[in-house]
């Protein structure tokens, strides 16, 4: 049997995709950062990275890596689960090959270099915002009033309390440091960590709103510097609360004394979604600021929120 | 295309077949064979997952009430003791779980050799074993033997298969039964006899109590007997078909009956509610191109791409190649009689692939599985990479120079042509569920693009190390690895039996994370309870985090 020289030809491309595949295995497998890599970078990181600074690691993916070897001195829970980038004037970005962080995209490139498999950037905030209090860090500090309250006025007091305690399956955990508002532990005000709609970890505070017949659950925080013009903050529900799309809506609304500041409800769906709403000098005010959760059917709900004042 | 005695072949080369036979058998049996003790050696690095532990619960209580049998019959064949066994896990049909009690029973007798989950193990990884021996003879019998060493080689050397080969769970014995099958059913085509035809049943029979993959052979062969038909129509012919469809159709829920004492009481009912399960499968959580689905409607595109995306890209040329020399001989089915049981076979070929995919055109069907769902696919695409191959090592070998090249060029062209296939498979095979082609950038391009890493939580048999290094009696919370999996290492004693599985993390001293997006959660969930968002291992194929471990801050 004779075969054509196309056809003997095409045999011959044919087999060359075998050596080719091997060598782009090869390849890949050998341009994979190992354990070595990632701790040889933290001295980069360490010697590179100021105080403040935002740590990154890319893809995405890598960021375990970086967490492990960096440690939480140079990547911070406030750092890994923030709620976002605006707050950061520098940031220092490992990456392993073909990463990209898109957080930092419009940031300003001041250096880049490279150690063994691993790239690294560092990147410059254009319009950093300046924080200067930060309502999560006092919830977590216990400095927080927390209450469920009636529409009467009427109040039952959520005291701080330190009773560990399992939080059930797809729900926020749940630190032994928390607000106790009943026997209920998904009914604790406490700091935790969500997943949000992109599953990205954010630092917050779940406070859910009250079963009946109480109205709604009071975060009360005092101490705010009257400089502050400005609160910022996010909110949302876990990711396996917010993809159904099918829950009751929850409502934040904040409060100086007696008076609104803003409000905003969440529906299902809407992701970590961010306010900012001007506090005209109002902060540092006798009743302090309050959040108020609260919706129809939305008892126990995990709404998490986090805000800032600049 | 023709051999020296005018018979032709898919591959080019002349088919081997007739006297020939047995000792095709036999070499087809040492392939397979050496399949099977290469996923013996290799068994010990892949962790048990979630599903098999629930399988050896479910093989324990079968073993008890076959020693129950053997003692009282008349107590057991009862209902109450029947219920009692074969409650466990009555959503899947039993023979695969009978074959592991009787593994775990027999090997038991010997102090478990091999480790005791392996003796679970053994009959799935012999499964694997039986499609490498009969794709080597259908495969050699249709294309020569090339195409049939091609076949075994495409089938075994795919990393996820590879993985999926090593587990007590259905998918690679019934991918193997599928085959088996279709095989049996084919040759009581072409060499008809009453016994030939019976064989085909009773395989049928066995695939039907293997898995409900099973329910896809009677659309198969029923679709392949009307089309082949119509290449060669006769009386005869349609006799032939209508006795091998027919002794299925009969036989084939007898044997299934016959094997699962669940069916021997209520057995509308519990018939009813298995088939019922399967329709209505729950939806589980699977990540694709970054977005994790969870109900329908699912992506349509989901299995080709998971398929172009996790199979050799030579395999997948090769078996372009074989399918397009199918194509020809179709075109050329009205030639010869040989011609006809050709295009016939590659008919059958490409209904053995087109109807195990057909499922996931509906965005219906659930895809929580990956690749696991359509593997009895995988067999008759693997025949058609044979003949792909076979068809190019005759091209190769015509382009060289008579002497001594010739003789080289199928190991000329096996080694390129399997080298890569090879290296995927076997690099790692703990992490051979998460391994991706090079055509996605391997492992670490599959994540950038989204795509699911691992499930079953069997991973945690990659972390062994640490787990053995926590101090004595420390809780760990598992996350995905199921009870019965834990359990089952410390049987083995691969994992200390003083450290306490804990459901949750808050009391835990230790933690796993088995990466899945939807899980994420549970992650942050560990970073509150254990006080740190910093791992102490992170383990995971080509730098990709697929197992993190954590330890409570002190």
């Amino acid at each position: 049997m004779r075969l054509r020289r196309p056809l003997a030809l095409a045999a011959w491309c044919a087999l060359a995709l075998g050596p080719l595949e091997l060598a782009l295995h090869l390849a890949a497998a050998a341009r994979a950062p190992d354990e070595l890599d990632w701790a040889r970078a933290r001295a980069s990181v360490e010697a590179r990275r100021r105080e403040g600074d935002l740590v990154v690691a890319s893809p995405r993916w890598a960021e375990p890596h970086a967490r492990r070897a960096f440690g939480e001195g140079l990547m911070p829970l406030r750092d890994v689960a923030r709620p976002d980038e605006t707050g950061y004037a520098r940031a220092l970005e490992v990456a392993a090959p073909g990463g990209r962080d898109g957080a930092v995209a419009g940031w300003r490139l001041l250096d880049a270099w490279a150690e063994g498999r691993l790239s690294f950037r560092l990147w410059e905030n254009p319009s950093p915002e300046r924080f200067v209090f930060d309502f999560v860090d006092e919830v977590e500090a216990g400095r927080a009033e927390v209450f469920w309250a009636l529409e009467n006025g009427d109040a039952a007091d959520c005291p701080f309390a330190d009773a560990a305690v399992d939080a059930p399956w797809g729900q926020p955990g749940l630190p032994a440091r928390r607000y106790v508002c009943d026997e209920e532990p998904r009914h604790s005000v406490a700091v935790t960590v969500i997943d949000d709609l992109g599953h990205r970890p954010r630092r917050c505070v779940v406070t859910p709103p009250p079963p009946q017949p109480w109205r709604e659950v009071v975060v009360r925080v005092r101490g705010a510097p009257p400089s502050a013009g400005l609160v910022a903050g996010h909110m949302g529900l876990p990711y396996l609360y917010e993809r159904e799309g099918v829950g009751a809506p929850v409502e934040l609304v904040l409060r100086a004394g007696g008076d609104e500041i803003g409000a905003l409800r969440h529906r299902d769906g809407e992701g970590w979604a961010r306010f900012a709403w001007p506090i005209g000098g109002r902060a540092a005010g006798a009743g302090g600021l309050s959040i108020h959760v609260s919706g129809a059917g939305a008892e126990g709900r995990p709404l998490c929120w986090e805000a800032r004042l600049r | 295309m023709k051999d020296a005695q005018g018979r032709g072949a898919l591959g080019g080369a002349p088919a081997t077949e007739g006297t020939s036979g047995r000792g095709e058998w036999a070499r087809g049996a040492l392939l397979g064979g050496a399949y099977v003790a290469l996923l013996v050696s290799t068994s010990g690095a892949v962790g048990y997952a979630r599903d098999e532990g629930i399988y050896f619960q479910a093989a324990e209580a079968y073993a008890a009430w076959l020693d129950a049998l053997a003692r009282e019959p008349a107590r057991a064949l009862g209902r109450e003791a029947i219920d009692a066994a074969f409650g466990v896990n009555h959503e899947h049909p039993p023979l695969f779980k009978l074959l592991f009690a009787l593994s775990w029973r027999a090997l038991g007798a010997l102090g478990w050799p091999l480790g005791e989950g392996l003796s679970f193990r053994l009959p799935g990884m012999a499964s694997a074993g039986l499609a490498v021996a009969l794709l080597y003879r259908w495969g050699g019998r249709a294309g020569g033997r090339a195409a049939g060493l091609g076949a075994a080689l495409a089938f075994a050397l795919v990393p996820t298969t590879f993985f999926h080969a090593h587990l007590a769970c259905f998918d690679v014995p019934i991918a193997a039964l599928w085959l088996l099958t279709a095989y049996a059913y084919e040759r009581s085509l072409a060499s008809p006899s009453w016994p030939r035809a019976a064989l085909a049943a009773l395989a049928f029979g066995l695939a039907l109590a293997t898995k409900h993959n099973s329910w896809l052979l009677p659309p198969a062969l029923g679709a392949h007997a009307l089309a082949s038909l119509a290449l060669a129509p006769g009386r005869e012919a349609a006799r032939r078909r209508a006795r091998a469809l027919g002794l299925m159709a009969l036989v084939g829920p007898i044997v299934l009956a016959a094997l699962w004492p669940w069916l021997w009481h209520d057995a509308a009912s519990r018939l009813a509610e298995y088939v019922g399960f399967h329709r209505r499968h729950d939806y589980y959580n699977i990540e694709f191109l970054g977005t994790t689905y969870f109900r329908p409607p699912f992506p349509r595109s989901y299995a080709w791409v998971m398929t172009a995306a996790s199979l050799p890209l030579v395999t997948m040329v090769l078996a372009a190649i074989g399918l397009a020399a199918g194509a020809r001989a179709l075109v050329a089915a009205a030639t010869t009689a040989r011609a006809r049981e050709l295009a016939s076979t590659a008919l059958l070929w490409a209904l053995g692939v087109v109807v195990n995919y057909a499922p996931w055109l509906s965005t219906e069907t659930p895809i929580f599985g990956g690749t696991k769902h359509w593997l009895p696919a995988y067999p008759f695409l693997a025949l058609f990479a044979g003949v792909g191959f076979a068809r190019l090592g005759l091209a190769l070998r015509a382009s060289l120079p008579p002497r001594p090249f010739r003789r080289l060029a199928p190991a000329a062209a096996a080694l390129p042509a399997f080298a890569a296939p090879a290296a995927e498979t076997l690099r790692a095979p703990a992490w051979s569920l998460s391994a991706y082609a090079p055509q996605v950038g391997g492992t670490p391009g599959a994540a950038s693009l989204g795509l699911n890493r691992t499930f079953w939580g069997h991973t945690s048999g990659a972390v062994l190390d640490a787990l053995n290094a926590l101090p004595p009696g420390a809780a760990v919370f598992a996350h995905d690895t199921g009870p019965g999996a834990w359990r089952m290492l410390q049987r083995e004693g691969r994992l200390r039996a003083d450290l306490r599985f804990v459901d949750a993390p808050a009391g835990a001293d230790a933690a796993l994370y088995h990466h899945e997006p939807h899980m994420a959660i549970v992650e942050y969930a560990i970073w509150v309870a254990l006080g740190t968002s910093a791992p102490a291992l992170v383990r995971g194929p080509d730098g990709v985090p697929t197992v993190l471990v954590y330890q409570r801050r002190r």
